[in-house]
């Protein structure tokens, strides 16, 4: 729930672009310091006098923002999993990690669970005979 | 359960066995009743077993709904020795026996002997240790006897391939028409998303009263098994899956090629009206006559012709059987070719003294009758008096004839029969056409046949019938031989099933079964052969099924007019038509047309509950009995 002057206060330090932007795609306006940005060009903020919970927030790159689009090490930043921001973790990242998958809900690469439901009704074998 | 309160007597009183009495005043919903069937209900619950909820009869058993109304809300039953046990009974493939739950109201035992003709079935012992049984191990070989399972009001007899598949609340009910024989018993298909889970009679007193065979009842089973699901294309040996669009082009290509009579369209025993109005609308546009019934002689101009539609139909009506006090069968096993009619004919046997004469291979009818021969020669006994049962025709108030449709359809002497039979009929004019009453009947067996006569899809003439095929399009035609389709021919098969007619296909086009068209028996099929006129380049007028009935109403309005039995106009005079001096009889014995009862159609062939029947009724061998895991 924002207060008027808060939103004001918001686009008045965030410029009126990015609260536009901000308003958008999250429905509120922030404003923080950036911590970081991934690999894709997603911006991370932090700002601690924010309620509870609301500390810290994405800005994506994306024109079609999904959550899976943050890289796993953000992710972890970004639900207070770790206090301190990737940039200063020093991960070294193991091989056998692979790349992040996308989310590929609504696609025709969604997971759809094998079927286990006998056929309702079994087709014909198609078999010629000969005419005489 | 029927006690009632009678006002001034002193007990309450059974109303089913109760005189009624003008001045009688009779309660049916007070205490003393109600207390009188709780009582009652306590009675029948000592020895029924509590077990409803793993019983195939749960929620819509007769016992539950009246121990829900009355019962007690609590059992004073403490019989240490517990409840009485009764050993299963083995009646077939079709009903399944719990005999515990037996309340022993033997509705079977009376359907069983009065209406099926069954008398194997019946008591024994007396008091608490009755049973209902064969006496010796038995099942019980009726065509009829999927009726007990909807005539016992407990669970004791289910059906057997419905066990533990659905439970009735959770059935969607579908009214339909039946298309398993000529009769065209009122069916209700019970379906529970796409599958079709059972199949059960509906109430209609001009066709199947309560009844239905049990070809009809357990057939649909072969709804989900062998069925044409894409357009195939054959080539070479095998074939292949195609697209609409390249089946339809491929057929269209050969039709264009195809000239004048060397079309061939056949219509099967399960073609629906539309769609052979809509294929002989398309064979005329391009000049084609040659239009056959899935029938030995159906590609030469028929014995009773289409002309006369008194020449082709029951004009006794269903109903009407059971007026006739002598009734001469030619060449037909009502038992067989339609189970209703013959237990139409068992009621009139039993009940108003109807005395019958069969010409054709003797088989039991489950009633008794005259024999009078097997070939034509018994019908001219008949005509010269020289055999006892003309007399009784002679002197009959209300003769009925039935024709067999294998006459006409199967027969070699199909055209002399009839012409023997117009004499008869001449002879006995003043008896068999009369006020309301026209007794020549041809009794058809298929489910299009009526239909396709009523069209007209038939050769016209012996010039189109003789012309041989260069494209063949076989519409549900699944009764054809090898020899049937010209070697050289294009071969279009349109139907549900891969069965006889698909083998024989160069394209195959798949279509709904009876079960899965527009309530009445019509409709889609006629859609693909719109299709395929478009392609063909010659477009029939209607698009839809609305202008396609208006155009069947066209062709015949009889057609269009449901739920009314059309009675034709000049019976007589039709049958006239068919008296020819110069036919010969071959002397070929008329023997029965339908030879296994449970395989007639490609739907009741897929079926294995109709497979199992055949095994243990016609080869008389040993069919497994376990529960089957819920079929695909």
């Amino acid at each position: 729930m924002s207060t008027l002057g808060r939103t004001l206060k918001n686009i008045m330090r965030a410029g009126p672009a990015s609260a536009w932007k901000q308003l958008n795609t999250m429905g509120d306006t922030k404003f923080g310091a950036l911590i970081g940005t991934d690999a894709v060009g997603n911006k991370f903020f932090e700002n601690n006098d924010e309620i509870f919970g609301r500390e810290r927030w994405v800005e994506y790159a994306s024109s079609d923002p999904d959550p899976a689009q943050v890289a796993p090490d953000w992710h972890m930043w970004l639900t207070k999993f770790v206090q301190e921001p990737p940039t200063e973790m020093n991960i070294q990242p193991k091989k056998f990690w692979g790349e992040p998958t996308p989310n590929y809900t609504g696609t025709r690469n969604a997971y759809v669970p094998y079927n286990t439901v006998r056929p309702k009704y079994n087709a014909w074998e198609p078999e010629v005979k000969s005419r005489e | 359960m029927c006690l009632v309160e009678v006002e001034r007597s002193p007990k309450p009183v059974a109303s089913c066995a109760y005189p009624i009495m003008p001045g009688m005043k009779v309660k049916t919903n007070t205490p003393l009743v109600h207390k009188a069937r709780e009582g009652v209900m306590e009675f029948l619950l000592a020895n029924h077993p509590l077990d409803c909820p793993i019983c195939d009869q749960g929620g819509e058993c007769d016992l539950q709904d009246q121990s829900m109304r009355y019962g007690s809300d609590r059992s004073r039953y403490n019989e240490p020795a517990g409840k009485r046990a009764v050993e299963d009974k083995n009646f077939g493939p079709l009903v399944k026996t719990v005999m515990t739950r037996c309340i022993q109201c033997t509705r079977c035992v009376r359907f069983a002997n009065e209406v099926a003709g069954a008398t194997e079935l019946g008591t024994s012992g007396r008091g608490n240790d009755m049973q209902i049984g064969t006496y010796i191990e038995k099942t019980i070989s009726s065509e009829m006897s999927g009726n007990i399972i909807d005539l016992c009001p407990v669970g004791a007899l289910t059906s057997k391939p419905y066990q533990m598949t659905a439970r009735p609340w959770e059935l969607k009910k579908h009214e339909s028409i039946d298309v398993t024989d000529a009769i065209g018993s009122n069916i209700r298909l019970d379906s529970r998303g796409v599958e079709i889970m059972r199949v059960l009679p509906r109430l209609n007193d001009e066709i199947n009263e309560e009844w239905i065979s049990d070809k009809t009842r357990f057939a649909y089973d072969g709804l989900k098994r062998q069925r044409l699901t894409t357009p195939l294309i054959r080539s070479g040996n095998k074939f292949v899956p195609a697209t609409w669009e390249q089946a339809l082009t491929t057929i269209a290509k050969e039709m264009k090629k195809a000239e004048g009579n060397s079309m061939k369209a056949i219509a099967g025993h399960l073609a629906d009206a539309e769609s052979m109005v809509a294929l002989k609308d398309l064979f005329n546009r391009f000049g084609s006559e040659n239009l056959a019934i899935d029938a030995p002689n159906g590609s030469k101009p028929l014995a009773t012709g289409s002309d006369f539609r008194s020449n082709y139909i029951l004009n006794s009506t269903i109903s009407g059987a059971e007026d006739a006090d002598v009734v001469l069968v030619v060449g037909s096993n009502p038992r067989h070719e339609g189970p209703i009619l013959n237990t139409r004919l068992r009621k009139a046997y039993l009940h108003n003294g109807q005395d019958m004469g069969l010409i054709g291979e003797s088989v039991d009818l489950s009633y008794e009758y005259t024999h009078i021969g097997e070939d034509s020669k018994a019908l001219e006994q008949i005509l010269n008096g020289s055999h006892p049962f003309a007399k009784k025709l002679a002197e009959a108030k209300k003769p009925m004839i039935i024709v067999g449709s294998g006459v006409v359809e199967n027969s070699a002497d199909g055209e002399y029969v009839l012409s023997k039979v117009a004499e008869l009929a001449e002879k006995h004019k003043d008896t068999l056409f009369q006020e309301e009453w026209n007794g020549f009947n041809v009794f058809q067996r298929a489910a299009s046949r009526t239909g396709a006569l009523d069209i007209g899809f038939t050769p016209s003439s012996e010039e189109a019938a003789s012309t041989s095929a260069k494209f063949v399009y076989l519409l549900n035609a699944d009764e054809i031989t090898a020899k049937d389709v010209p070697k050289d021919a294009f071969v279009v098969y349109q139907g549900h099933h891969g069965d006889n007619g698909a083998h024989y296909a160069d394209v195959v086009l798949p279509g709904s079964a009876f079960t899965e068209k527009n309530a009445t028996y019509v409709n889609t099929e006629g859609r693909i052969i719109r299709a395929l006129s478009e392609v063909a380049g010659e477009a029939l007028p209607y698009d839809d099924l609305p202008s396609l009935r208006s155009r069947l109403s066209d062709v015949s309005p009889s057609l269009t007019r449901y739920d009314v039995v059309e009675t034709p106009s000049l019976g007589q005079l039709g049958l006239s038509a068919l008296r020819k001096n110069n036919v010969q009889s071959t002397g070929a014995v008329l023997s029965s047309v339908v030879k296994n009862f449970y395989q007639t159609d490609p739907i009741s062939r897929a079926s294995s509950t109709m497979a199992k029947c055949s095994k243990l009724w016609v080869e008389g061998k040993d069919v497994s009995d376990e529960l089957e895991v819920a079929h695909a």
